[in-house]
This record gives structure tokens, C-alpha cells and sequence, in this order.
């Protein structure tokens, strides 16, 4: 007891100082989830009082067409983006550390994407995938001979457009984040393997690729959540559509709840993607742990 | 894995999925909130004192405004009401249209913490008249000036809720030089317009251009001139289940099939377009057609000033049928249960003066509703104004049960539509399913 009450008279100071946050922390996130909780098993409309109506909204949610579509949707960005992301965000890394005398002025044109937000790309994006004469893509494709591509409104396309502008945009970002893991490996260890011998192949392979686990482990985390609660960039770009093709989990809950006033329903799927997003994350962190823990 | 890292990547798993679902969570019940109960706020205004008669009272203390104009417009609105009510503080409390609007209404209505003066849109309509939040404003003297469409659109059981002293409408604008450059007179019926149409393609000129949000507004016109026209009670009558959506936008959405689908005046290239986009090839004079309401002029005369352009109706089959698509703008509410009752009630008097009016007017550069206040009205806009004076626009939303999710559906389901995705019985049939849903959910 007495133990106890001296290690908390040692850790009091820094407990307030996250006190702050804490309370915040609690009062505007993890009370509204419990709530949350709460709502999804009611038919509350926002004005009139909620009645408890079981797993009504959870059974609902299967024969929800628009949502089954949008999960699928958000699943297919959620696996694209982060793959794609990483595989170019490594390159990418390694050739923004190497010794070029434009390296920084590179490294910055690379970041800058990352710096607006996504509406405003979406914004500037749908300008650039216009059909029209106006279309950048279109009017350089133009140039060359080949026939108009209708980038947004094809469903097809139009997955793939958002996906695009996605990877474009945050490559730099998480090349970043690479790039500072790169700058701490020690130089000592790529000169050993020259001596022995080793390719720049090889040195990447063995020593660099190796060496990034950590790095991939929280740059793939960020995708991962990130695109499975993207919303921004989608309705931006094409707002879900054409029809509900490039429609994400994240708009249709706005959709069931604010628009249609089906609060429970909405909060029914947030509680089931709340669970999708904890396991995936869940996954993501186990495995790459334990292929850090491989690795070192 | 160590039991130290599993429980962190646990905690961190935990953290990450939180935030999503934190945040799609609403407010409080009713209940819970001790938000107005429905029946004794009924009983608290009918014994209301001096119901309309403070008009020329000055009032204090503060009045709390919840409204989707902000102060650079409502400023010099309300300075007139300032100046005569020295003692008064008006809190006006800013909510930008639509979404973000709605969602504080919402919010502040569950709280307990509903203002004094709030608006009534066709977004929150249902909620304020079916929770008896607004006070009965019928004894106005502005409703005797104001039209009957304005008054109809917030009206209850003969009892009016909301004062709205605006309206906006929205037709085809047309562009005077490629239709006189074709040898195509201006339209004055259905079958002189479609031809023009048809011509245009023939010519290979660009007929229409549509963005993927407004591919519906042909088939508003249809509704309006084959269905509306014909039974104006149709809404009411699919309201309260004696009629089907399947009875009156069969034929509008028919027509639409074969005038603009079929005849390829929107095709693919509307779905990856903007409404942005869409003024722009217009105001370059690279399509014909294009569906403006009466804020277009605004935008497409800052793109080119020297554009020569018009506005038709939506021309019905029948002979002589036009109609333009808008609606009633949204209405100032007095809150029943306002905390500065007397305050709030002399506030929307002020609101229905001339000066008032006026002021908002120039503001807002809406279509004034009220007779006898002249105001500016762009030459353009003139060609629809009469349709307007006449009652003779509709729009689908403000007279549906359930305009949100309707409206979102009839967006999503024309692209699905253009896309090939579905047919236009289906487009029907999900139509009457989502009313059907959303009864059973009351």
C-alpha cells in the first residue's frame, strides 16, 4: 500500500499533464462510442424518443444492398491503396536518399501532394478527369490520337480514378516516412556488404528492405485505416457515384443517419465497421510484428 | 509476440476503429435530454397571451437565431430591428445549407437547447411539424400579400408555421445564337422542342449538357406537366398511401427514356460532370441546353458576360402544359417553446416589413414572393417569372414524405440508370419500396 501510494505521488505530475487530454479523449470519443453501442439497437430518428428494437437494424443490414456495395467498395480501396502506396513509396524512398544535388528540391515536389486537403484535390482532380475539351488527361491523351476515356463516369473507371488520385497523393508522404528510417541505418553495414562483395540488389534485399520493417509496420497501419475510413476524396471527386460505384462505408452511414434519419441503422453498421476496422487492424499489427520480431 | 507489444497493438487496434464509430454517433433522445415534450409544448401555446399583438412593443433581453445565412447577410437585415429594439441582443447562430444545417436544428432540438427564431427547410419540414415545433404564425397580416404557394408549402391543418418570403424556380436555358445559327425558332411546345433537339444532334451540335447531379430535372418537368397538372392533390394522395409513385412517374420517366436517353441527350458524359463544369460549357456556348435555375444567371455571366440566353419551362405533352420545377424558399419559425417568446414573435414581425424584405432582398437577390415590394429581377429570369406568380413550378422534394431520402436515391438511381445499371421500372419500384421502408420505420 505504502509502495503504491509512493509511486503515485511519483507519477501524479505527469498523470496531469495527460489528464487534459484524457478527458477529452473520453468525452468526445469513447462516450459517443458507447453510445453509439446503445443507439444501434433502437429505432431513434434524431427528434422522437428510441425504442429498443432488438437486433432488428443488425439483421436489416443484409438485405442492405447500397451497403453491401459500399463495403465491397471500401474493401477494394482499403487493400489497393495501401499495396500500392507501399510499393511505390519504398522505390521512391530509396532513390530520394540517394546523392543527388536536387534531392531536396525533389523530396519537396514529391511531399507536396500530401499538403492540400483531399477535397481540394478531389476538386482540382475532377478538372483534370473531365470528359471535355477542358480535361487535362483527356486533352494530352488527345494529342497522341487516342480517343477520350470517360474517367468518372464509368464505374470502373471511376474506382480506379479515386484510387489513383489516392496513391498520387500520398506517396510522398509515406516516402517520408521511409526516407527517415533510411537516414538511420548505419552506414557501416551497406559498406561491409560492398566489401563482401554485395550488389545494390542485394544491399537492398538483405539490409535496407529488412531494416524498413518498423517503418512499413506504421506506414501500412496508416493506409490501412486511413482507406478503410476514407470519405473526403471519393464524395470530392464523384460523390459516391456514378450510381453507388465508388460509394464508401463512411458516406453511406452519414447517408442512413443524417439524411434518411435512420440513426440506429447507421449506428448498427458504425458498431459493424467498427469491428471490421478493429480486426483488420488488429491483423495488419500481429503480423508485422511478428515478422519485425523475424527480421531483427 | 510479448504480451507488453500484443496489448499495445490491441490498444492501438482499439483507438484506430473507435474514431470511425465515435463519430457517426448521434445526440441525446428526447427523453434523455428532456427535449419539449410534443403534447404539453401543444398545451403551453394555447394559452400563449396576446398572440400577435406585441408588434409594436419594444422587447429585451437576448433572442437566439439559428439560420443557414450568415451575419454578412442577416447583419443588415436585422439592423432595422437593432435600431428599434435597443435593449434587445440577437444571437445569431450560423449553420451553412444543407447538411450542416440540418444537423444542428437536430442537435439543438434533442438538447433541450432549440433557438427562439429558427429556419423551417424542406430538409427539417416533417421534423418541425410533426413534433409541433414551430408556433402557429397564421395571424401575420403578410399572408394576406403573400402567394399561396409560400404559405402552402409550411401549412398545416390550415395552421401556417413557417414565413417564407422567397421562392426560386428553375427551366431550361436556352442559347439564342446556336439556336438562330440551326434555323431553330425559340420553342413553344413539346414538339417544337424536342425537334430542336434533334435538329441540334442532326447538326452536330451538342444539345444539352447535364452534370451528374442533375440528370433528374427533365423528369421533374414531366411529373409536373403529366402528373401535377392533372391532380395536384397526387403527393398528398401518395403521402397518405392512397396512390403509388408507380401511378404518376411511370409516364414522366417514359418520357424521359425516350426524349433524352433514347435520342442520346445524356449519355455517360453528364456522370463525370460537374455542376461547375456544366455552366462553364454552356457559358462557352459549346451546348444549347442546359437546366438553370435562377441563381444560374449569376455564374454564368461572370464566366461570359456576353452570352445571349434565355429560359423555357418544361412543355407537357399536352398542348398549352408548361410548368418550371422550384419551390417556396425556406421559412423563418418561431420556436413554441422559445425562451423570449415575445421577443422571437416580435422579431418575425419585423422580418415581414417592407424594410425587411427589401434589405434581404438585395442580400440574397432572391425571387420575392410578397406583393407589392418591387426588387431587380435579371431580364433572363423575367421569361419564368410569370410561371412563378401563376404557382406553376413544383418540385418533388418539398411535397415528399420523405424528401432526404427520396432526393438521394432519385440522384444515385439516374446515374445507375445512365450507367445501364437499372431500368426505369426498377427506378419506380425502388421509389415506392423506400416510402414503404420508412413507414414501416415510424
Amino acid at each position: 500500500m505504502k509502495k503504491a501510494l509512493k509511486t503515485l505521488k511519483t507519477e501524479a505530475p505527469y498523470l496531469l499533464f495527460i489528464l487534459p487530454a484524457f478527458l477529452g479523449y473520453t468525452v468526445f470519443s469513447i462516450v459517443p462510442l458507447f453510445k453509439s453501442f446503445a443507439y444501434a439497437f433502437t429505432d431513434w430518428d434524431g427528434y422522437s424518443e428510441a425504442n429498443f428494437v432488438g437486433l432488428k437494424n443488425f439483421q436489416d443490414l443484409i438485405g442492405d444492398a447500397p451497403m453491401m456495395t459500399a463495403l465491397r467498395n471500401t474493401l477494394l480501396y482499403a487493400v489497393s491503396v495501401p499495396v500500392l502506396v507501399t510499393l511505390l513509396a519504398i522505390p521512391l524512398a530509396v532513390i530520394l536518399n540517394g546523392k543527388m544535388k536536387t534531392r531536396n528540391l525533389q523530396r519537396a515536389v514529391f511531399f507536396f501532394p500530401s499538403v492540400p486537403s483531399a477535397l481540394i484535390l478531389g476538386y482540382l482532380w475532377s478538372y483534370m478527369l473531365s470528359p471535355t475539351s477542358r480535361g487535362l488527361i483527356n486533352s494530352i491523351l488527345g494529342a497522341f490520337g487516342v480517343d477520350r476515356v470517360l474517367w468518372l463516369g464509368t464505374p470502373e473507371l471511376a474506382m480506379f480514378s479515386i484510387i489513383l488520385v489516392s496513391v498520387w497523393s500520398q506517396v510522398g508522404w509515406h516516402a517520408c516516412i521511409y526516407l527517415a528510417n533510411l537516414q538511420s541505418i548505419p552506414s557501416s553495414y551497406i559498406e561491409a556488404a560492398r566489401i563482401d562483395g554485395a550488389n545494390g540488389w542485394h544491399i537492398f534485399r538483405h539490409i535496407t528492405f529488412p531494416m524498413l520493417a518498423s517503418s512499413m509496420t506504421i506506414s501500412v497501419m496508416l493506409l490501412l485505416t486511413g482507406s478503410l475510413k476514407v470519405f473526403d476524396l471519393p464524395f470530392s471527386l464523384t460523390n459516391g457515384g456514378p450510381g453507388y460505384s465508388t460509394t464508401m462505408i463512411t458516406q453511406i452511414i452519414i447517408t442512413r443517419g443524417v439524411t434518411e434519419k435512420l440513426y440506429g441503422k447507421a449506428t448498427a453498421m458504425s458498431v459493424i465497421f467498427f469491428a471490421i476496422i478493429f480486426v483488420c487492424t488488429l491483423l495488419q499489427l500481429t503480423l508485422m510484428k511478428r515478422r519485425e520480431e523475424k527480421l531483427s | 509476440m510479448k504480451k507488453k507489444t500484443r496489448f499495445l497493438a490491441l490498444l492501438c487496434a482499439f483507438v484506430m476503429a473507435a474514431s470511425v464509430t465515435a463519430c457517426s454517433s448521434g445526440g441525446e433522445t428526447s427523453e434523455a435530454s428532456g427535449a419539449p415534450d410534443a403534447s404539453s409544448a401543444a398545451d403551453d401555446t394555447a394559452s400563449t397571451p396576446d398572440e400577435g399583438g406585441s408588434e409594436t412593443a419594444p422587447v429585451s433581453g437576448t433572442i437566439t437565431f439559428l439560420s443557414w445565412n450568415n451575419e454578412t447577410v442577416m447583419d443588415p437585415v436585422l439592423q432595422g430591428f437593432r435600431d428599434a429594439n435597443p435593449d434587445v441582443t440577437i444571437d445569431l447562430i450560423y449553420a451553412p445549407p444543407i447538411q450542416d444545417y440540418v444537423e444542428k436544428f437536430q442537435i439543438l432540438y434533442s438538447t433541450g437547447e432549440m433557438t427562439d427564431v429558427f429556419l423551417t427547410v424542406a430538409e427539417n419540414k416533417a421534423a418541425v411539424l410533426d413534433n409541433e415545433i414551430a408556433l402557429d404564425i397564421s395571424y401575420l397580416d403578410i399572408f394576406d400579400h403573400l402567394s399561396q404557394k409560400n404559405i402552402d408549402t409550411y401549412s398545416r391543418d390550415g395552421k401556417v408555421y413557417a414565413f417564407a418570403p422567397d421562392g426560386w424556380y428553375c427551366g431550361v436555358l436556352y442559347n439564342k445564337n446556336i439556336l438562330a445559327d440551326n434555323g431553330i425558332e425559340v420553342p413553344t411546345n413539346y414538339e417544337e422542342f424536342n425537334q430542336s433537339m434533334v435538329t441540334l444532334k442532326e447538326n452536330g451540335v451538342q444539345p444539352w449538357v447535364f452534370c451528374s447531379t442533375n440528370l433528374y430535372d427533365p423528369i421533374q418537368g414531366y411529373v409536373a406537366t403529366e402528373t401535377i397538372s392533372a391532380d395536384p392533390q397526387y403527393d398528398e394522395k401518395v403521402n397518405n398511401g392512397e396512390l403509388t409513385y408507380a401511378d404518376g412517374w411511370t409516364k414522366p420517366m417514359e418520357l424521359w427514356k425516350q426524349n433524352y436517353l433514347d435520342a442520346g441527350m445524356i449519355n455517360e458524359d453528364a456522370l463525370g460532370l460537374t455542376g461547375d463544369q456544366a455552366n462553364e460549357i454552356f457559358a462557352f456556348e459549346e451546348a444549347a441546353y442546359m437546366v438553370g435555375a435562377s441563381w444560374a444567371p449569376a455564374a454564368l455571366e461572370e464566366l461570359n458576360p456576353d452570352l445571349e440566353y434565355g429560359m423555357l419551362p418544361w412543355f407537357g405533352t399536352e398542348d398549352g402544359t408548361a410548368w418550371m420545377t422550384g419551390a417556396a424558399g425556406v421559412g423563418w419559425s418561431v420556436n413554441k417553446d422559445a425562451k423570449n417568446l415575445d421577443g422571437a414573435k416580435v422579431l418575425l414581425e419585423y422580418l415581414t416589413t417592407d424594410e425587411a424584405l427589401t434589405v434581404f432582398q438585395q442580400e440574397t437577390s432572391g425571387i420575392l414572393a410578397v406583393e407589392g415590394i418591387d426588387f431587380p429581377l435579371n431580364p433572363v429570369l423575367e421569361e419564368g417569372y410569370q410561371y412563378f406568380l401563376d404557382g406553376k413550378y413544383y418540385l418533388p422534394a418539398t411535397a415528399w414524405k420523405y424528401s432526404d431520402a427520396l432526393g438521394n436515391n432519385m440522384t444515385i438511381n439516374t446515374q445507375e440508370i445512365v450507367a445501364g445499371n437499372m431500368t426505369i421500372e426498377e427506378f419506380v419500384q425502388d421509389m415506392d419500396d423506400t416510402r414503404t421502408e420508412l413507414d414501416a420505420e415510424q
